[in-house]
């Protein structure tokens, strides 16, 4: 003790008075904090090797789309095998997916303290899943960026078997800029000596080089396996599940020795979805017209969302066969996502054909340049210099911009509406410009061609609906239906995320899918009524009540920190009471939700 | 059965450290708590889930263990007590797997009458499990004479109270007929209705038992009107793939149920074929020609029919299947192919040599068939030989830093080399169909799958390429299943250097008209003619001279085949 003292008393001297440190004081300072921050690294990551040793059975996922479904079908798969687990998946919520063996599959929210991921959260879930003493450990790669992803895989996690879903091109911010950049920084997934499935098949001959260089086996799904999830293998799932994620669970379930027959029904069968997934709701009937609503929100890149609207077959709802659709997209932004904005933007200019689409969600004005941009630049694109080019580009167009092409289907699409509407108007202009082009033999005239040019633009830009940021999902819906001409069925499709508005509309939908339709009419009407939607944005709150509320809001801001610890501290109690098996998983998540949603407000 | 001998309990014990003997033997407690699981009190009480999971490993432990004798009765009355009681599928299936293991290698021992009185009863029982029904038909395949075999799976077929999980009831009839001979027997006996079932996912089941046995005449004729289902249909043409290459002595009837309704196929149904049957013909190469000459020509046929199709995805895959089928047939073609593989194989860096003397113009066409699904090659002239390596460089590009210097952003990934470019060593490039970009991303003139060309397009030059020949290569030839492109590059300095600084300038806008669509305003032809106007010279033969005109390659090198008609 007696040589301890007179460097106790040195930091005692050195922590009241700042003048009185000498260098060596310093010195033993940095040494000590530096040690202090040594000893807990070397502790967490010692521990989260024994708590890794101790899970038999570890299976990674990766890929840029599909990896929460895949996580979910796997969960269903070892459940249904009567082997407990822990599954760590993200989706829209984080959650911890957990099954006892024999028993069935529970979700536990997985708190985030201020909503920010770390590469922690992973030693923290592998605690907790050790703890738990289950048999086998699922858990999604949520990291983006390479160096983090080797870290996880390579030195905590080692898997026995790792899936790779795909690497389509997304995250370029990160993983890009090019498609085989992407490809490459989801490679760094595969670990020395591992098991990879993937249905990843235009990269495949990355991902293969990588495992012959890393001794890693590599398998794709079989054509069989391919085959044989059809309609109705699709239609036992409670949604619309990509038949390649099932694919790579199959061949997962074929390593265990399980039947193709047995997973494919347990899993559907089992299966706990996100709220996130594909899924088309039943058509709700409101204010007399009739919706439909598909949920594509997860979709956040341009592959994955036009192939949902492929598979959904709204690029085959052309006019001539179905006048009396009216498609909608429904955008909801956000503005930390800057380059998925300026994706979504040439999507909607270049790639699917619509009546409308609304934009909801944050830096709504930054998508909406985006938009305008790229409808500049696909009409400047346009070659008008001679007459059949002219003649194409209008037809190509009014294909594009859902604009009747002739006076049957103009007579069809408008049949019970107004004489003037907005549908005839685009027609009358359209055929106006086809006939005037049609009756001379020379190119377009450069007045002729800007008119064009000027109308193709002015359709564009019609179809844009923006709303306020604090839209509620009622307020969104009674302007869906104001919007839709009398009679038609308005499908709509929701696309690139779900945080905010999204969640809120698609927890709307699902209440209305509980409902019968005739009662819904009158349920929603009354809710919707009562209260007193604000479409124009301006704040009519009178100025008292505004100061108050922002004081109010203020106040919260203030104490937010404080109670975040709080309650994390909280929570945190709550997964240890629930590893020791002191309380159930239901009991455990049905806690968290609540705290959760007191931290909400 | 579908409980196969490794399963999950492998990685489980492997994962614990322990061995798979040391699950304990008899489970006698869990067995007592066995009736307790299926009371209710489950949720209050964690001894009987306990006891199914201690029952579920003991199980495993049987499954893969390599047994010498039959069970002990002790053991069989576990088994038989864990069908009787326990609610859990899984448990179930295992069960009754091992009673069909053990029937099946010790024969019928002294208490297959209790289990022959359990299958009895249980197919007797309207509305058993759907796992258990499975299973214990597998095992009254082994119990009962044929006719009781083929009322049960009449019985089971015709079972309509699965509602909507009927579907794999049927499938895992299926499934047994594949292990099972005598239940292939009853399924026969009652004509292959299974083939014609009205779902989809069990007609692909049956069909997957006809590369087993040849079918009756009645089933074939019903085959060749067709099904309208397209992944039924691909199954069908699999199945032909299959058979191609791995039965000699299938049915002259079924043969033709193949080949006869190649008009009503599916495209989706035709791609499935063609990608099934490159992967079979690379695998037959491997193993020897089993490729009989009896198949030859009616499989050349369905391949050109197919090429023929107005499909720009199915040609390119029609194109590879040709020249591999043409390897099949010739001996000394395949020869030479086999050696340049091993070649390609032992080299550890993936680079080899070839002397000039071995070189001839098959070989690059033999290379676009490995190319195909690998990283593609290139092909560098040096003295007496040819250097080919695979085709995966990058370096420093001028186009590069100057498109990323004039497009800043800030959402562009940190720590990332923005000037890199692909690199062209050689002067022959057989580039891959695959490693192409699903969507463009912020990088120009990165090959782009495009769905209606069912690929990248191969044949057409990548502007990188073309931009990294300026200085390096006079000619350059990239070969594809389909043909050989040759381009060169201005011939006069100045001429040159006015491509580079054309090429450094509009970089984005022309590698755009190269992933030309029929939503684009530009024209096919585009691409090239611009090229050609600053100097390049670009051919495209085809490698098939008795092949009709392709204008789904034609129409980007020649003007007049790009002529787009107006439709109203």
């Amino acid at each position: 003790m007696s040589s301890v003292d007179p460097i106790f008393y040195r930091m005692q001297a050195l922590l009241g008075n700042r003048s009185g440190a000498s260098p060596f004081d310093l010195l033993i300072f940095s040494v000590l904090l530096g040690g202090i921050f040594l000893y807990l690294h070397i502790r967490r990551n010692n521990l989260g090797r024994l708590d890794r040793n101790s899970i038999p059975l570890v299976i990674g996922g990766w890929g840029s789309r599909g990896k929460s479904g895949t996580e979910r079908l796997k969960a269903a798969l070892f459940n249904s095998m009567g082997r407990s687990l822990l599954s760590k998946t993200t989706g829209c919520e984080p959650v911890l997916l957990y099954g006892p063996n024999f028993g069935p599959l529970v979700e536990i929210p997985l708190h985030r303290p201020y909503e920010k991921a770390t590469i922690w959260e992973q030693l923290d879930v592998l605690h907790l899943a050790a703890k738990a003493k289950v048999d086998v450990f699922l858990w999604e790669c949520m990291g983006l960026d390479p160096g983090y992803v080797q870290l996880m895989q390579k030195d905590w996690m080692r898997d026995d078997i790792s899936t790779i879903t795909n690497t389509y091109p997304d995250h370029e911010d990160i993983q890009g800029p090019s498609g085989i950049d992407v490809a490459r920084s989801i490679s760094s997934f595969i670990a020395p000596g591992s098991k990879i499935i993937t249905a990843e098949t235009v990269m495949y001959p990355l991902l293969d080089r990588q495992c012959k260089r890393l001794g890693a086996s590599l398998e794709r799904p079989t054509a069989s396996d391919l085959n044989c999830i059809t309609e109705e293998v699709l239609g036992r799932f409670p949604y619309s599940e990509h038949p390649l994620n099932i694919a790579v669970v199959l061949a997962l379930a074929k390593k265990m020795g399980v039947s193709q027959d047995y997973a494919l029904k347990e899993m559907a069968d089992r299966i706990k979805p996100d709220i996130g997934v594909l899924k088309v709701f039943p058509k709700a009937c409101f204010e007399g017209q009739t919706l439909e609503f598909s949920n594509g929100f997860s979709a956040n890149e341009k592959f994955g969302c036009l192939s949902n609207w492929q598979r959904l077959g709204l690029d085959q709802l052309e006019l001539d066969q179905h006048p009396r659709i009216w498609l909608t997209a429904l955008v909801n932004n956000r503005e930390d996502r800057v380059t998925r904005s300026h994706a979504f933007a040439q999507l909607l200019t270049h790639d699917i054909d619509f009546d409308e689409f609304y934009l909801v969600g944050t830096n709504r004005e930054g998508f909406e340049r985006f938009y305008h941009q790229s409808v500049s630049e696909l009409i400047r694109s346009v070659n008008l210099k001679t007459r059949d080019q002219a003649l194409i580009v209008l037809l190509d167009f009014a294909k594009r911009l859902r604009i009747p092409h002739n006076a049957s289907i103009h007579s069809r699409r408008t049949l019970g509406l107004p004489e003037t509407n907005a549908i005839s108007q685009s027609f009358e202009i359209w055929s106006s410009l086809l006939h005037a082009i049609e009756s001379q033999n020379s190119a377009p005239s450069s007045q002729q061609a800007n008119r064009i040019r000027k109308f193709l633009k002015d359709q564009f830009y019609k179809k844009l609906v923006l709303l306020p940021k604090d839209t509620t999902p009622q307020e969104l819906l009674q302007r869906i239906c104001s919007n839709t001409p009398q009679g038609f069925e308005n499908k709509v499709h929701g696309m690139q995320n779900i945080k905010g508005l999204g969640i809120k509309w698609i927890e709307l939908w699902e209440e209305l899918s509980l409902q019968d339709p005739e009662q819904v009419t009158q349920v929603e009407k009354d809710r919707i009524v009562s209260q007193k939607p604000n479409m124009t944005g301006t704040d009519k709150q009178i100025p008292g009540e505004r100061s108050l509320k922002n004081l109010r809001a203020k106040f919260k801001s203030f104490c937010r920190p404080n109670s975040e610890a709080f309650h994390a501290l909280k929570i945190r109690s709550i997964y240890r009471d629930f590893a020791s098996g002191k309380i159930s998983a239901e009991i455990a998540g049905l806690q968290i939700r609540t705290i959760q949603e007191s931290m909400s407000g | 059965m579908t409980v196969s001998a490794k399963n999950s309990i492998d990685f489980i014990a492997r994962g614990k450290g322990a061995l798979v003997a040391d699950i304990p033997n008899i489970p006698t407690h869990a067995i007592l708590s066995l009736p307790q699981a299926l009371t209710g009190t489950v949720e209050q009480d964690a001894a009987p889930k306990k006891a199914l999971l201690e029952l579920n490993n003991w199980l495993d432990k049987l499954l893969i263990a390599e047994r010498d004798s039959v069970f002990t009765r002790d053991e069989f009355d576990t088994i038989l007590s864990i069908l009787r009681h326990s609610g859990e599928p899984i448990l179930k299936q295992k069960a009754l797997s091992l009673c069909y293991q053990t029937l099946k290698t010790f024969g019928q021992p002294s208490y297959a009458t209790d289990l022959r009185s359990y299958t009895q009863t249980l197919m007797a029982t309207p509305r058993a499990n759907l796992w258990e029904i499975s299973g214990t038909l597998l095992i009254a395949g082994l119990l009962e004479p044929t006719a009781v075999l083929q009322n049960y799976c009449a019985q089971t077929i015709e079972a309509s109270y699965f509602d909507k999980d009927g579907f794999f009831l049927r499938a895992q009839i299926l499934e047994h007929a594949k292990t099972e001979p005598s239940i292939l027997q009853a399924l026969m006996e009652t004509g292959y209705t299974l083939l014609f079932d009205r779902s989809a996912y069990v007609r692909i089941r049956a069909l997957e038992l006809l590369q087993l046995r040849s079918s009756p005449e009645e089933c074939v004729v019903r085959l060749q009107k067709g099904d309208a289902h397209p992944k039924v249909q691909a199954t069908l043409l699999q199945q032909l793939s299959s058979n191609l290459f791995r039965n000699p002595y299938l049915s002259p009837s079924l043969k033709s149920a193949f080949f006869a309704p190649s008009s009503q196929w599916e495209n989706v149904a035709l791609e499935m074929f063609l990608q099934k049957f490159n992967e079979d013909a690379i695998q037959a190469m491997d193993q020897g020609p089993a490729f009989t000459n009896a198949w030859r020509d009616d499989t050349k046929e369905i391949l050109d029919h197919i090429a023929g199709q107005n499909d720009e995805g199915l040609k390119r895959l029609a194109a590879l299947s040709l020249i591999q089928l043409e390897l099949l047939m010739d001996d000394k073609l395949l020869r030479k192919f086999n050696k340049l593989r091993s070649t390609l194989k032992s080299s550890a860096t993936g680079h080899s040599r070839i002397s000039s003397a071995e070189w001839n113009d098959d070989l690059p066409y033999l290379l676009s068939v490995l190319a195909y699904s690998s990283d593609g090659f290139e092909i560098e002239e040096a003295k007496n030989m040819r250097i080919i390596r695979p085709a995966f460089h990058f370096g420093f590009s001028a186009w590069r830093f100057f498109y990323e210097l004039f497009h800043l952003s800030t959402s562009k990934r940190q720590g990332a080399a923005h000037w890199v470019s692909r690199k062209l060593k050689g002067s022959i490039r057989i580039p891959s169909s695959l490693g192409c970009e699903l969507v463009k991303t912020a990088v120009p003139g990165e090959p782009l799958y495009l769905t209606e060309a069912g690929g990248w397009r191969p044949f057409l030059p990548l502007l990188c390429d073309l931009y990294r020949m300026l200085f390096r290569q006079k000619i350059i030839h990239i070969y594809t299943p389909d043909g050989c492109t040759k381009v060169g590059r201005p011939q006069s300095f100045g001429g040159r250097f006015k491509a580079w600084i054309y090429l450094n300038l509009h970089f984005d806008e022309w590698s755009e008209l190269r992933n030309w669509t029929h939503r684009s305003s530009s024209n096919p032809y585009d691409y090239i003619k611009r090229l050609r106007g600053l100097g390049y010279q670009i051919t495209f033969t085809g490698r098939r001279s008795e092949a009709i005109e392709d204008l789904s390659i034609e129409r980007f090198f020649r003007e007049e085949s790009g002529v787009t008609h107006v439709e109203r």
